[in-house]
C-alpha cells in the first residue's frame, strides 16, 4: 500500500513537471505566432 | 602565515581521490560488457578493458598508498573534488583516444571534460562512424558527471562519514534532499533512473515512428536522453538533433532538457507530494520570467534578420536553440555556422544571456543559476525600496525555495561572489578567443557556452582551433561545473604547498 502511494506521488509529480514544461513551450509557441502575425 | 599541508593531509586527499578513481574505473566495465555482448564490437570493447584496468590500478594504488582512517574536512574535500574531475577527464580520455577518432590526447581530454561537465562541445572526428561502444561512453560521461562524480563514490564506495558530506558539497551542491547524504545521493540516482526509463521509452517510440529500426531507435533514445536530461547536448550523429527532422522528437527533447535543468530538491519535493512547490519556488518562477524575456529578445532579433519564414520554423529553430541554451544543454537543430551567418547580433545576444544565466541550482545544468538570479533580483528590489521609503523603515524581502526565507546580506554576498566569478570566467575565455583572432561576439558566445556548460557552438570549437583555446575551454568547463569554489580551494592548496611554512 505504501509503495502504491509512493508511485502515485511520483506519477503526479511527473505530471506537474510536464505541465510546467507545457507552459514554457506555450510561451515559445505564442511568441513565435505573434512574430508571424506581425509580419 | 600560510600553513604548509602535512603528509597526513596529502594522504587524506590521496585516499579519497583513489576511491573516486576506482569508481570511474568500475563504470568503464559498462561499455565493455555492453560492447562485447550487446553491440558485438570486440575491438572497441577491448579499449575499455585496457582503460578500466589502468584506472582501477591507479585508484587502488592511491587508496592503498594513502590509506587513512581520518575523516575528510571541507577544504581538503574541495581539493579532492577538483583533482578527481581532472583525473576523470584524463583517464576517461584513454578509451576515446584508442578509438582513433581523436586527433590528439588533448582533443580526447576536451571531449571527456565536456561530457563530464555536461557541456557538450565536441572535437570528435567522423562521429557517424564511431563505434556504438565508444558512443555509449561519450553519453555515459554526462550521465555520471551530471549527477556528480563524487555522488557515485558516495552512493557505493564511501561509508557514511562527514567526508562524504564534504565531497557532496564540494561538487557545487549545497542542498541535501534528505538529512543523510548517502540517501540524498541515492535519491538523485533514483530520479535519474526513473527518467532514464521514461525518456528512453518515449524517445525510442518517437524514433521508431520516424523510421528508425527498434535497436537503433532505442540506442539513439538512450544516448539522446542521457545527454538531454543531463543537459550535455551530445548526440550519436553529427547533425545533432537535426538528424531526426521530427517536431515530436524536438518537443520530447525540450521536455527532458527543461526537466533536467530542475533542482533535484524540487524533484524531491514534487515527487513526495508537495506539488505546490513548482508554482511557488523562486527558481521555477525566475526561469519562466527569464525564458519570456530571452525569447522576446531572440525572436525580435530573428524577425529583424528575416531568417525564418513562419511561426512554426521560428519555434523549431529559434525557440529550440533558446531552450537548449537556457537549460545549458546545447542540442542544436541548426548548423553551428548559421548562428554567425544568419542569426544577427540581437538574436545571438538573447542566446548568450540565456546561456550565461543557465538552469536551476543543484541540478545538472550550468551557468549562474536561477536561484542566484532570483535572489539578486529580490535584493535589488529590497535596496530600491529602502531608498524610496523613510530611513527608519525596515524593509524585509522573502523568497520561497523549499521553505520561505528572508533575504540576508550574507546570502546576497555569497551569491554575488559566485556570479562575479562566472562573469570573470566568461570574460577570460572571450579574451583568449579574441587574442587568437576570433571576432568579439563569436568569442563571447563560445566562451559563455563553455563556462556555462552549455555546448552550443558558433563554429569556433573545432579540431583546428589553437591548443591554448582548447585548454582555456577545458578550464572554463571544469571551473564552471564546480562553481569555482573547489578550483579556488585547489589553487589555495597549491599556494600553501609552495609558500606555506
Amino acid at each position: 500500500m505504501k509503495k502504491i502511494a509512493i508511485w502515485y506521488n511520483v506519477a503526479l509529480g511527473i505530471f506537474w513537471e510536464a505541465l510546467y514544461v507545457m507552459v514554457i513551450i506555450g510561451v515559445g509557441a505564442l511568441f513565435a505566432l505573434v512574430i508571424q502575425y506581425m509580419r | 602565515m600560510i600553513l604548509k599541508p602535512q603528509l597526513n593531509d596529502i594522504k587524506n586527499i590521496g585516499y579519497y581521490l583513489g576511491r573516486i578513481i576506482l569508481c570511474i574505473g568500475l563504470t568503464m566495465f559498462l561499455p565493455f560488457i555492453t560492447g562485447l555482448l550487446l553491440f558485438r564490437e570486440p575491438n572497441p570493447a577491448l579499449d575499455f578493458l585496457i582503460s578500466a584496468n589502468l584506472t582501477i590500478f591507479i585508484g587502488l594504488a592511491l587508496s592503498w598508498l594513502c590509506k587513512t582512517d581520518r575523516d575528510l574536512h571541507s577544504g581538503p574535500a574541495m581539493v579532492v573534488i577538483a583533482l578527481s574531475w581532472l583525473a576523470a577527464m584524463a583517464l576517461s580520455a584513454v578509451p576515446l583516444l584508442l578509438s582513433g577518432h581523436y586527433k590528439s590526447f588533448l582533443d580526447a581530454c576536451f571531449e571527456t571534460m565536456s561530457g563530464f561537465t555536461t557541456t557538450g562541445l565536441t572535437l570528435v572526428q567522423d562521429l557517424d562512424h564511431l563505434s556504438r561502444t565508444h558512443n555509449l561512453w561519450r553519453h555515459l560521461g554526462p550521465f555520471i558527471g551530471g549527477q556528480g562524480i563524487a555522488i557515485i563514490a558516495i552512493s557505493f564506495l564511501l561509508e557514511g562519514t562527514s567526508g562524504s558530506l564534504n565531497l557532496y558539497l564540494g561538487e557545487g551542491r549545497d542542498e541535501k534532499l534528505v538529512p543523510n547524504v548517502i540517501h540524498t545521493a541515492r535519491f538523485i540516482w533514483a530520479i535519474s533512473i526513473v527518467y532514464l526509463i521514461l525518456g528512453t521509452l518515449a524517445l525510442g517510440l518517437v524514433g521508431m515512428s520516424i523510421g528508425l529500426k527498434p535497436p537503433s531507435a532505442f540506442f539513439h533514445a538512450a544516448c539522446v536522453f542521457m545527454a538531454g536530461f543531463d543537459t550535455a547536448g551530445f548526440a550519436p550523429r553529427s547533425p545533432n538533433i537535426l538528424y531526426y527532422h521530427s517536431l515530436m522528437f524536438e518537443i520530447v527533447t525540450i521536455f527532458f532538457m527543461v526537466v533536467g535543468s530542475f533542482n533535484f530538491n524540487l524533484h524531491y519535493q514534487i515527487w513526495t507530494g508537495n506539488f505546490k512547490e513548482i508554482r511557488k519556488n523562486i527558481e521555477t518562477r525566475t526561469l519562466l520570467f527569464v525564458v519570456m524575456i530571452v525569447t522576446l529578445i531572440t525572436m525580435a532579433g530573428l524577425r529583424q534578420m528575416g531568417v525564418y519564414s513562419d511561426g512554426m520554423i521560428m519555434f523549431r529553430k529559434g525557440f529550440f536553440q533558446l531552450i537548449s541554451g537556457q537549460t545549458t544543454t546545447g542540442y542544436m537543430t541548426i548548423y553551428a555556422q548559421q548562428f554567425i551567418r544568419e542569426w544577427g547580433d540581437l538574436a545571438l545576444t538573447g542566446i548568450i544571456i540565456a546561456m550565461g544565466l543557465g538552469g536551476c541550482a543543484c541540478s545538472t545544468a550550468g551557468g549562474i543559476k536561477m536561484l542566484r538570479v532570483g535572489i539578486i533580483y529580490k535584493a535589488f528590489r529590497q535596496d530600491i525600496k529602502s531608498i524610496l521609503l523613510s530611513p527608519n523603515a525596515i524593509v524585509a524581502h522573502k523568497f520561497h525555495h523549499i521553505k520561505t526565507m528572508f533575504i540576508e546580506d550574507r546570502q546576497v554576498r555569497a551569491v554575488l561572489i559566485v556570479t562575479l566569478g562566472y562573469f570573470l570566467l566568461y570574460g577570460l575565455g572571450t579574451l583568449v578567443g579574441v587574442a587568437v583572432g576570433y571576432p568579439f561576439l563569436d568569442a563571447l558566445f563560445e566562451s559563455t557556452s563553455a563556462a556555462g556548460n552549455v555546448g552550443l557552438s558558433c563554429g569556433i570549437t573545432d579540431t583546428s582551433m589553437p591548443a591554448i583555446l582548447k585548454v582555456t575551454y577545458i578550464i572554463e568547463m571544469w571551473a564552471g561545473r564546480l562553481e569555482l569554489m573547489s578550483v579556488f580551494a585547489l589553487i589555495g592548496f597549491l599556494v600553501a604547498f609552495v609558500k606555506g611554512r
